[in-house]
């Protein structure tokens, strides 16, 4: 306990990391509420004009387009020809083709048209369970689309209260990619202690290898330290931007510990992953983690809200290993889709990496001696 | 007496540079040991070697009579360090910082809490216990430093260049602490480049040069092993060639050299040498000024042995 108490007084006192892991982001959070955080009347989420092309009759389709109709679409019937050239002219977003299959098209990458493909998606995967019980028990057909329609069965329709279209803001992308930063920066914590860790690194190092303690205990109760700080910096910073300045971020507070857990602990393995193995002193492990953490950041939309879009559809890989992709996407999942789905899908891939990062870590960490000191 | 710590045939390179060169050495419990050599040595690296910090590629290392590893524990449970650069942590308070490494050494509470103070007392930084490193002056950053490293009363205390950069009077208030320490049981490994520290407090004295142990054994031990004994030296005006070959034939004289005014004789060893010169000096009349006499220094050892000097002259 005692070496956990001066573990933790180590890491708070330390100035220059607080403030990267804990002022900045409340500072930035701020200059992006300043700068568009409010921005949301006019540019209040709006149904999407979506075309349908009937190339042939699908009863069970139209009935679900029934259901969200009003509330997250707005369907207008075309001609394939007359859709392409709405589409064009950017009347609608989307379009989608019923024939054999169901397909939908669209131009260009946008929230709108990612929002077309997940209900296409949803419909798709319920599709089977439609038609058998159409076949068997055609009197329960109306009871079915209704549950579909039913939120807690993670449903195609927008009735859910988590997904509230009125007061989605398009600008929330950013605090997003800001809540996924500030869980990357939390690298910085734990390099710190790692770097006092090791022989190689600082003298603390090598006073605390020449101890009779094991280093695995000592790794550990580092890590315990660093998660902590890290996961409570988060959770201030989420508390700052959701409780005082007001911003919906689509999600239950119990959605928001697990992210913030699961982040903090992704920002923490990737602190020790870049101590151990990036060489050089540690002002450069530093230079490379910050580059890192904002490059991950930036694809992750910080600076442009529909970056996750464009590399979706040019390099749909790179969202699936970006960590702060995967976050953001996690929030937009809830907030947007009202899937939790994607959001547990996300936050394991996300351990899964960290977890893989720190079994690389470890196993260079159990070395026992080294080369040079 | 059992053999507190046996190195033997340590070898370590750094890629073609042999830092250790088959090095020997063993240290007597109760001794105050000191390694001594210019720095590139081989110093640091025989005490990171030592305690398994550092990967070598020959070599046994024996310590309390058991091969030392990276996980022995129960050796290293007895071991205190010193390092050469400050290891401390500047977030914690000198209390603070002796509580957290003697914790690493002592798990229980109320032991600990008497060694923690008894260590603070040691180096007498009590006025200073709430006071957070940055604010120390280098000398009492140093006797921290000592703090942190034998609070747990440690049976092997090893100390590597612990006075660089340290004022005089810290310097000899670390040395002084040195002999208390052993006084009360430990023994004492002390690396340094100084020879008048080793001279000041070593029981035994090991050489090294290049990674190589060259001469080991106490004071007076290695200065009879060199011929240089006495040096005097005498502040005269003016000196014949003929009285030079004299004074070459007086007993026990080794080398001597007239420079700038200056007689500088070095005997072997002998008694009386110096009355003898001035003897000589009063039989022709010569007259002379200031004289001074030496004895012959670790330095004297080591330069006759190496050609070199210990501490590098700028």
């Amino acid at each position: 306990m005692k070496l956990f108490y001066y573990q933790l007084k180590n890491i708070l006192k330390t100035k220059e990391t607080v403030w990267w892991t804990a002022a900045f982001p409340l500072v930035l959070g701020t200059l992006f509420y300043l700068t568009f955080g409010t921005a949301n009347v006019d540019d209040q989420f709006s149904k999407i004009p979506v075309g349908v092309v009937w190339n042939q009759e699908d009863a069970y389709f139209a009935s679900v387009l029934d259901e969200v109709e009003g509330d997250l679409f707005e369907t207008t019937d075309y001609e394939e020809e007359d859709a392409k050239k709405a589409l064009q002219k950017e009347k609608i977003d989307a379009y989608i083709v019923v024939g054999d299959s169901i397909t939908m098209k669209t131009m260009k990458s946008s929230i709108q048209a990612s929002i077309v493909e997940v209900f296409l998606n949803e419909y798709l995967s319920y599709k089977s369970a439609i038609e058998t019980i159409a076949k068997e028990h055609p009197e329960k057909l109306a009871e079915l689309v209704g549950q579909i329609s039913d939120d807690s069965k993670g449903s195609i329709t927008v009735k859910d209260d988590s997904v509230d279209m009125d007061d989605y803001n398009p600008y929330i992308t950013f605090f997003y990619a800001l809540v996924a930063m500030t869980c990357l920066f939390g690298g910085f914590l734990s390099q710190g202690s790692i770097s006092e860790l090791q022989a190689d690194q600082s003298a603390l190092g090598a006073r605390k290898n020449i101890a009779p303690i094991s280093k695995m205990k000592l790794l550990v109760v580092d890590v315990l330290t660093t998660w902590l700080v890290s996961f409570t910096e988060i959770m201030i910073a989420l508390f700052y931007l959701v409780g005082i300045l007001k911003l919906n971020f689509g999600a239950d507070l119990k959605y928001m510990i697990i992210l913030a857990l699961a982040g903090s602990y992704f920002g923490n393995s990737l602190g020790i992953f870049t101590t151990i193995f990036v060489k050089g002193d540690f002002g450069k492990k530093n230079a490379v983690l910050l580059t890192i953490s904002l490059v991950f950041s930036f694809f992750g939309g910080l600076m442009f809200a529909n970056m996750i879009d464009i590399v979706e559809h040019h390099i749909p890989v790179l969202n699936r290993i970006n960590p702060a992709a995967l976050m953001v996407h996690a929030f937009q999942s809830l907030q947007i889709y009202g899937d939790t789905k994607i959001f547990y899908r996300n936050l394991l891939l996300l351990m899964i990496f960290a977890i893989v990062m720190n079994i690389a870590s470890v196993c260079i960490l159990r070395r026992k001696r080294y080369a040079n000191i | 007496m059992e053999a507190v710590v046996k190195i033997e045939n340590l070898v370590k390179r750094y890629g073609d540079l042999v830092a250790l060169d088959h090095f020997n050495l063993e240290i007597m419990e109760g001794e105050v040991f000191g390694l001594l050599g210019p720095n590139g040595s081989g110093k640091s690296t025989t005490i990171h070697c030592l305690l398994s910090l550092l990967q070598y590629d020959k070599g046994d290392i024996k310590v309390f009579g058991e091969e030392m590893k990276p996980d022995s524990y129960h050796l290293k449970k007895d071991i205190g360090v010193i390092m050469q650069n400050v290891a401390v942590f500047n977030t914690l308070t000198v209390e603070e910082n002796i509580d957290y490494f003697c914790g690493l050494y002592v798990s229980d509470k109320e032991e600990r809490k008497k060694l923690v103070e008894e260590a603070i007392d040691f180096v007498e930084l009590k006025d200073f216990r709430k006071f957070y490193p940055k604010k120390l002056s280098g000398g009492l950053l140093r006797r921290l430093n000592i703090a942190c490293g034998i609070a747990h009363k440690p049976k092997l205390i090893i100390l590597d260049e612990p006075t660089v950069a340290v004022d005089p009077q810290s310097r000899n208030n670390i040395l002084e602490g040195i002999k208390r320490l052993n006084q009360e049981g430990a023994t004492i490994i002390y690396t340094t480049h100084y020879m008048e520290e080793v001279e000041q407090i070593c029981t035994r004295i090991a050489i090294m040069d290049k990674g190589k142990c060259i001469a080991v054994g106490t004071k007076e031990e290695l200065k009879n092993m060199v011929k240089t004994g006495e040096t005097i030296q005498v502040e005269i005006p003016s000196l014949t060639e003929e009285n030079l070959k004299e004074i070459q034939q007086l007993p026990h004289t080794y080398k001597m050299n007239y420079e700038n005014g200056v007689l500088k004789v070095q005997y072997t060893k002998g008694k009386h040498n110096l009355i003898h010169l001035l003897d000589y000096f009063r039989e022709k009349d010569i007259v002379f000024g200031r004289v001074t006499s030496e004895l012959p220094t670790l330095n004297d050892v080591f330069l006759e042995i190496t050609g070199k000097e210990l501490r590098d002259r700028s």
